[in-house]
Parts: C-alpha cells; sequence; structure tokens
C-alpha cells in the first residue's frame, strides 16, 4: 500500500557564528536546487546549540520530510571551503541515513508528497495581498491539510484524494470570490438587492 | 446615533448564530455545523469580510506538536457582531410573527 505520510526535520548542530547557518542553507540550496522555507527556533548565543527547524522543503522532485531529529557534531573551522564540504557531504548523508531510516521503520512503499495546496498558494501569494493570502487561501489550506491527513490516518485513501479535488475546487472559489470580478459581482448584488 | 440598519446575508447570519452559540470556532468546525448551508470556499472570505466590518475576530491557533501545517484560525463574533446579530435574530422574529402577518400563513 502506498502511504502518503508528510514528515518534518530538525537539525541540530553547533556553531560558533549566524553567517553559517545561511551558508548551510546556501548549500542545501545548491545541492537539492530548493525553496527552504524554516524557522529558527532558538536566537543564536554563542557556543550554544542552535536548532533549525526546517519546515516545507519542496523541490524539483516534491520532496517533503517531516519527524526526524537528526544530530551530527561539525568540525568548525574557519576554512569556508573545508566547511562546505562537510556541510556538502553532511546533508547527502543525512538525506541518505533520513531515507533509509524511513524505509527501515516501515515496511511498506513509501512515497514523499509536496506540502498540499503549496502550488495553489504560491499562485494567491503572487496575485493577491498577504492579508488575503493570511487570512483567506491559507485557512484554507489549513483545513484542507486537517481533513486530509484525518483520512489519511483512518486509512480511507480513496476519501483523502476526493479532499485533495473538493478543495481545489474550494481554493479556486476562494480565488474568484477574492478576485476584481468576484468583487464587482458582490457589488451589483449588494446594489440588485438595495 | 447610526441611522443605517446593519443587515446580515444568509451566510454572515448563520457564521454569527453558530458563533454566538458556540463561542470560538474554526471554519470547519462551523461548514460542519451548518450543515451544508457553509461552504469550504467562500466561507473565509465571508469571514474576512465580516472581520473588515466589525463583527468577528480570529486569531492563529499553532498546530500541537507532533502535528505540522499551516496554523489554523479560530474565530469569534465581537460585541458589534452579537448586537448585529441580536437585531437580525428579533427583526426576522418579528417579521414571521402573528403581529406582522395575523392570521395569513
Amino acid at each position: 500500500m502506498v502511504r502518503e505520510t508528510p514528515i518534518s526535520s530538525e537539525v541540530e548542530f553547533e556553531y560558533d557564528s549566524y553567517l553559517w547557518i545561511l551558508k548551510f542553507l546556501r548549500v542545501l540550496r545548491k545541492i537539492f536546487r530548493m525553496q527552504i522555507f524554516y524557522q529558527v527556533e532558538y536566537k543564536y548565543v554563542r557556543g550554544e546549540k542552535l536548532t533549525l527547524k526546517l519546515v516545507d522543503l519542496l523541490n524539483e522532485n516534491k520532496i517533503m520530510f517531516s519527524g526526524l531529529v537528526f544530530s551530527y557534531p561539525f568540525d568548525c573551522t574557519n576554512d569556508m571551503k573545508k566547511l562546505n564540504d562537510d556541510l556538502e557531504s553532511f546533508v547527502k548523508k543525512w538525506r541518505k541515513e533520513m531515507l533509509n531510516s524511513l524505509k527501515e521503520s516501515q515496511n511498506e512503499k513509501i512515497k514523499l508528497i509536496s506540502p498540499l495546496g503549496n502550488k495553489l498558494l504560491m499562485i494567491s501569494g503572487f496575485l493577491f495581498s498577504k492579508i488575503n493570502q493570511k487570512e483567506v487561501f491559507e485557512a484554507v489550506v489549513a483545513d484542507w491539510q486537517e481533513e486530509y491527513f484525518e483520512a489519511l490516518f483512518k486509512k480511507e485513501i480513496w476519501k483523502a484524494r476526493w479532499i485533495n479535488v473538493r478543495y481545489t475546487y474550494a481554493f479556486l472559489a476562494a480565488m474568484w470570490m477574492k478576485s476584481p470580478i468576484g468583487d464587482l459581482i458582490q457589488f451589483v448584488i449588494k446594489i440588485a438587492k438595495q | 446615533m447610526n441611522n443605517e440598519f446593519p443587515k446580515l446575508s444568509k451566510k454572515e447570519f448563520k457564521i454569527l448564530e453558530l458563533l454566538v452559540a458556540n463561542g470560538e470556532m474554526f471554519g470547519l468546525e462551523m461548514i460542519e455545523a451548518s450543515e451544508g448551508e457553509l461552504k469550504r470556499g467562500t466561507i473565509y472570505v465571508t469571514l474576512q469580510r465580516m472581520g473588515d466590518k466589525g463583527y468577528v475576530e480570529s486569531r492563529e491557533e499553532p498546530r500541537e506538536h507532533p502535528e505540522i501545517g499551516i496554523p489554523r484560525r479560530k474565530y469569534w463574533a465581537t460585541g458589534l457582531g452579537e448586537k448585529v446579530y441580536q437585531t437580525n435574530l428579533k427583526a426576522r422574529e418579528f417579521f414571521n410573527s402573528e403581529l406582522v402577518w395575523g392570521g395569513v400563513n
């Protein structure tokens, strides 16, 4: 049975400069050619561990992963090239180990999927304002995810697929209503009622 | 004094009815409780418009660990929203009462 399960990643490492984190992300971007949305859990304090929570990793091959905590000791040096090499090998090893551990922990076939509604959110993010994006479109996708994962949890795969269809339509309907044409129709209805 | 009567559409009335009765609710909960009156695509547009009018407010409710995903929004009726709802409710009750229609069905 194909299991569509989303997973998230937390990576812990020690750095002696916050700039290393940005370089780390640039390496990830370079290796995977992916867009990265990340959230820094703690403010950097020199010498203390920093947890970087990577959420919604996407790439051309549609990968999203979550739920795995991976710790890797770093050899921090001032040599950028060496650090970059270390980072590259770390990320490759991390990705390989993560996928292997997923396969080992579950005997079923694993399918990694992109976040639900992500492409539609990208379109709406381009066309509409941030407030509309936050209050309308993200709210639709949040409900979408809620219903979808609930169906998956109950192993109702076909229901989950139907939910995808239904919410795609709902999202497009919301975009239509928020568009200038939708506003115009609303205005005409308001005038007609008076 | 405000001379404009605050009209509510059918959907707005339903939303306020649910929020006044149940306090805070998620959008999906309102859809399920409305028994088909409120639709998934349009409820949030309506809620946003009601928010602009001051009838409802909302906040993001972060997901509990280990859940992941976009945080959901929780909505509640403001004082103004409750007032508008009660006004519209009384207006409907009066309109449907015998005082208006007498013995006519």
